[in-house]
């Protein structure tokens, strides 16, 4: 049987860059293909060649034996080839039925036909085993069912090669784990799947193949069962990753930030923060986990100063700060990765140097005199993209023409600052490679040590227990239990993650 | 994307608009070298011609240049026609407290001291500042506080400064004589003409001076990174510690404030009182086209108002001497909005067809060096185009 796509000699050139170097490249029927690589390696924009929405400088696509043109995701779309975004591509306040079958609707006269629609997004959920309610409003559902809908919305158009962007990036580990089971059945099915990830766990519990690039190239392919998640990731990143030293769990100084039976609201103005009590000391890590929707994103915004708390107490170094305004914060040392970075971290349009000074634009150096210093800005830019290995030809270039890993070392890099007293991290290496990621945990580490607070909100287990010194999980509201690191099992906390149960001691948190 | 291309896009937009205009008149049974000709000839035809335009290039600079400082941070402040008059207002009637000749029923604030030319010259220009700058700042005031919508309340407001204004000069602010206007502005404190015989004055360097200021706030100072940034991602500037409320007050009453020194221009450089109607004619409105013209930006601004300027100053002598009527000119300019805003999508498909052309060459080298035996290359290479970060500077 032919291959189901045969990439050659795929060739595209961005300005200063080579995104893909000449690139050969088979997917096969029925694998699950992992695609891996640093951030800027040319992942993404690989699969935008195959997808149609990037056209190659050179090069040939052929697609189940035959070689083909794809102008664009019509045309990929007539082929047979899907893909699931990162980005969701989802019409928040239509059903779930009404968006997988946008453009195909039945019809009742000029109507929608709402009975016939559910019954064949029922039928089709049924017979790829992907159960939906399919009169949910898509707003309303967690992140990973809305990402359930986009898959369906795929398989409704018939796709048999399906690719997915770094689609484990917004889950939280049930849903990866149900995603993972998901993807096996499609390619059970016949179906050939492509898979992008910086996890190598992900990697070695779903992929069937791997290929690794770098630099734009195919440096090599192997299958999971041939190697091991270590060599991966040496592979990967061009050298062998540190083991992870064990720290024993610190216990910290001072405390810097104290909250007090925090109460908030949501966006729909129901009660999100039900009394949450948290202290975070000079010097430890405070990791803080949570299925989607439990209260972490609002505890982070008003802790941040994006949400107004409606009750309870928010001190910093003693300090009341609930009525302080952000930049008030900020300016007392408050540092915020924040979980969406397009949306909230980075303003697209400006220079990675005008980004990296996006919070302190108006102090000194970079404003003096009622004057922006170009030059000062343009140099501090400089600094960091060496710094952080930022993939880009200098800190002039705009955001928007970085690979997503890189965009989120932009945001990274301002927030951990050593002035900073208090970093409040949420999502930190988001789409960053595994060498990125370490170097990221490093940054945090020294600057804990070097007297920082911190409060990590993270989907990834992995990342809480070789971070935090103490765990919290979120349920409901409220902070249903502490762990210390490495007194708790990734299978204790997912547990308590679903069920809230199991509130133990409160190890060091507030009572 | 190159800055230079965009401009040579909006120049070839409005080439296509005289183009169909070019067929409009004919259509219209006009001769069309008779009408093009005449529109030329009251544009630029003589020293007289170009000063005319150059005197109407003024206040469309002032006007246009409140619109981008809105549209850069965000706000799309439809108001200018209102705050020009009311910046026209402020300066009228601070201005005529200096005047030695009679007042009529017009109020007399103060009683002036005889002061030079150029202290009543600033005073004059001043009070039209502030007066935008409360105008425009009152939409500010009310989007900050209660949200509401600037396009709402800066329309409701032009209506409320034309009323306030017509109001005024019949009854408050009637100057001697039976028309209804405000007494005028002493000849002292009247704008330098900048060439002899002509009606051209000073206005036009305050105008380009504004011009050159707000580009160095925009892109220069701290609050006009403020400003900018809101304007491309308010959730990030929120986030970033940007005071929002602060920043939506302070755009609009500086938009406000360009606006109603347009109109003060207009007082102390062509018109002298203030009359109870027609005393914009438009340019608030025209303003908008041209600053979507231009590309939000001063330089832009500045090429498009002479545009706007050269049509409206054109079009007298295309109604006397070749007979046109002067809303074929309307429809002239509507073309060349119309052209404007076309402009965008005709570029996504000369992009698409530009971006094939790109692949073709590429492949066509790439099969040339396989035929010479390939070197590796530099695993990233720094080629020729630098990529602009975030539009003209
Ligand atoms: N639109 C664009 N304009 C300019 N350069 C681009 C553009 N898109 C991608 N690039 C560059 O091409 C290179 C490859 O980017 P790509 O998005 O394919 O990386 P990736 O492997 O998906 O990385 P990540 O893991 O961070 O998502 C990067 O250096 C990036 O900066
Ligand atoms: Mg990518």
């Amino acid at each position: 049987m032919a291959p189901a796509v045969q990439l050659k000699g795929i060739h595209k050139i961005y300005p200063g860059v080579i995104a893909n170097d000449r690139v050969d490249w088979t997917l096969e029927w029925g694998q699950i293909h992992a695609l891996l690589g640093e951030n800027g390696a040319g992942k993404s924009t690989l699969m935008n060649v195959l997808y149609g929405m990037t056209r190659p400088d050179a090069g040939e696509i052929h697609v189940d034996g035959r070689q083909v043109e794809i102008p664009a995701p019509s045309a990929a779309i007539k082929l047979g080839i899907g893909m699931v975004h990162q980005h969701f591509q989802l019409v928040g306040p239509l059903t779930v039925a009404q968006n997988i079958l946008l453009g195909c609707e039945p019809r009742l006269g000029p109507f929608f036909h709402t009975r016939k629609a559910n019954q064949r997004v029922a039928d089709l959920a049924d017979r790829v085993g992907l159960p939906v309610d399919p009169t949910a409003r898509v707003e309303q559902l967690p992140v990973g069912m809305q990402q359930r809908v986009e898959i369906l919305k795929v398989l409704q158009r018939d796709a048999r090669i399906l690719i997915f962007d770094e689609p484990t990036a917004v889950l939280t580990p049930q849903e990866i784990d149900e995603l993972g089971a998901v993807m096996k059945r499609l390619a059970q099915e016949g179906r050939a799947l492509v898979f992008i990830t910086h996890k190598m766990r992900e990697v070695m519990a779903i992929a069937t193949d791997v290929t690794v690039m770098r630099a734009g190239r195919v440096i090599g392919s192997t299958t999971p069962s041939a190697t091991s998640a270590g060599e991966l990731a040496a592979m990967v990143v061009g050298r062998p990753l540190a083991p992870v030293a064990e720290v024993p769990a610190r216990l910290g100084g001072e405390v810097v930030l104290e909250i007090r039976d925090l109460h908030a609201a949501n966006d729909r103005g129901l009660e999100a923060l039900e009394g949450v009590s948290i202290d975070v000391r000079q010097g430890e890590i405070v990791g803080i986990i949570g299925v989607e929707g439990n209260g972490q994103s609002e505890l982070v915004e008003v802790i941040t100063g994006l949400r107004k708390a409606s009750s309870g107490q928010l001190r910093l170094l003693g300090e009341g700060i609930a009525g302080a305004t952000v930049r008030q914060r900020r300016e007392k040392g408050v540092g915020h990765v924040a979980e969406d970075r397009l949306r909230h971290a980075v303003v697209t349009a400006y220079s990675i140097a005008d980004n990296l000074v996006l919070d302190r634009y108006y102090l000194p150096p970079y404003s003096r005199n009622a004057m922006l210093d170009d030059r000062a800005i343009t140099r501090n830019g400089a600094t960091s993209l060496e710094r952080y290995r930022i993939k880009a030809p200098d800190a002039r270039t705009p955001v928007s023409s970085l690979s997503g890993g890189n965009q989120q070392k932009v945001v990274v890099a301002r927030e951990l600052d050593p002035n900073h007293r208090l970093l409040v991290v949420s999502q930190p290496t988001r789409g960053v490679d595994a060498g990125a990621a370490e170097f990221i945990h490093d940054q945090i580490r020294q600057l804990c040590d070097a007297g920082a607070a911190v409060l990590l909100v993270t989907n990834e287990l992995d990342e809480l227990m070789v971070l935090a010194d103490r765990i919290g999980v979120m349920f409901h509201g409220k902070i249903a239990g502490w762990r210390v690191r490495g007194s708790c099992s990734r299978e204790e906390l997912g547990r308590m993650m679903i069920a809230g149960a199991g509130s133990g001691p409160l190890p060091g948190g507030a009572a | 994307m190159s800055r230079l291309r965009t401009l040579l896009n909006s120049a070839g937009a409005v080439a296509l608009a005289l183009a169909l205009g070019a067929i409009v008149l004919a259509l219209s049974g006009y001769d069309v070298g008779d009408a093009l000709g005449a529109l030329a000839q009251g544009a630029v035809g003589s020293v007289n011609a170009n000063a005319e335009t150059l005197l109407q290039t003024t206040p469309l600079i002032l006007a246009a240049l409140a619109v981008a400082v809105g549209l850069r941070g965000g706000l799309f402040n439809i108001g200018v026609e209102g705050q020009i008059t009311i910046g026209g207002l402020f300066a009228a009637v601070v201005g005529y407290q200096f005047s030695d000749q009679p007042l009529g029923s017009a109020w007399r604030l103060f009683h002036a001291p005889a002061v030079p030319g150029i202290v009543q010259m600033v005073l004059i220009l001043a009070a039209g500042v502030v007066g935008g700058m409360l105008w425009g700042g009152l939409s500010g005031l009310l989007k900050a506080r209660f949200g509401a919508h600037e396009v709402i309340t800066t329309i409701m407001l032009n209506y409320v400064a034309i009323g306030l204004v017509s109001y005024l000069v019949r009854v408050p602010l009637h100057g001697p004589g039976p028309i209804p206007q405000t007494p005028f502005i002493s000849k002292a404190a009247h704008l330098p003409i900048l060439i002899p015989d002509t009606r051209l004055h000073a206005g036009l360097l305050v105008a380009l001076a504004v011009a050159v200021g707000v580009w160095f706030f925009l892109w220069k100072t701290p609050w006009g990174f403020a400003v900018r940034t809101v304007g491309l991602n308010p959730d990030a500037a929120q986030y970033a510690g940007i005071g929002m409320k602060r920043l939506v007050f302070g755009t609009m009453a500086l938009s406000g404030a360009l606006a109603g020194l347009a109109g003060a221009v207009q007082i102390a450089g062509v018109d002298f009182g203030l009359v109870q109607t027609g005393f914009s004619s438009g340019y608030g409105y025209d303003a908008i086209a041209i600053s979507l013209l231009g590309l939000n930006h001063p330089l832009g601004i500045v090429l498009a108002a002479w545009l706007f300027a050269a049509l409206r100053s054109g079009a007298g002598e295309m109604q006397v001497a070749a007979g046109v009527s002067s809303q074929i000119i309307s429809v002239l300019q509507a073309l060349v909005i119309l052209m404007v805003s076309a402009e965008a999508g005709l570029r996504y498909y000369v992009d698409q067809r530009r971006k094939k052309a790109q692949t073709v060459a590429n492949r066509a080298s790439l099969e040339q060096a396989a035929t010479v035996p390939a070197s590796p290359p530099a695993p990233h290479q720094s080629s020729v185009a630098e990529p602009t970060a975030e539009g003209p500077r």
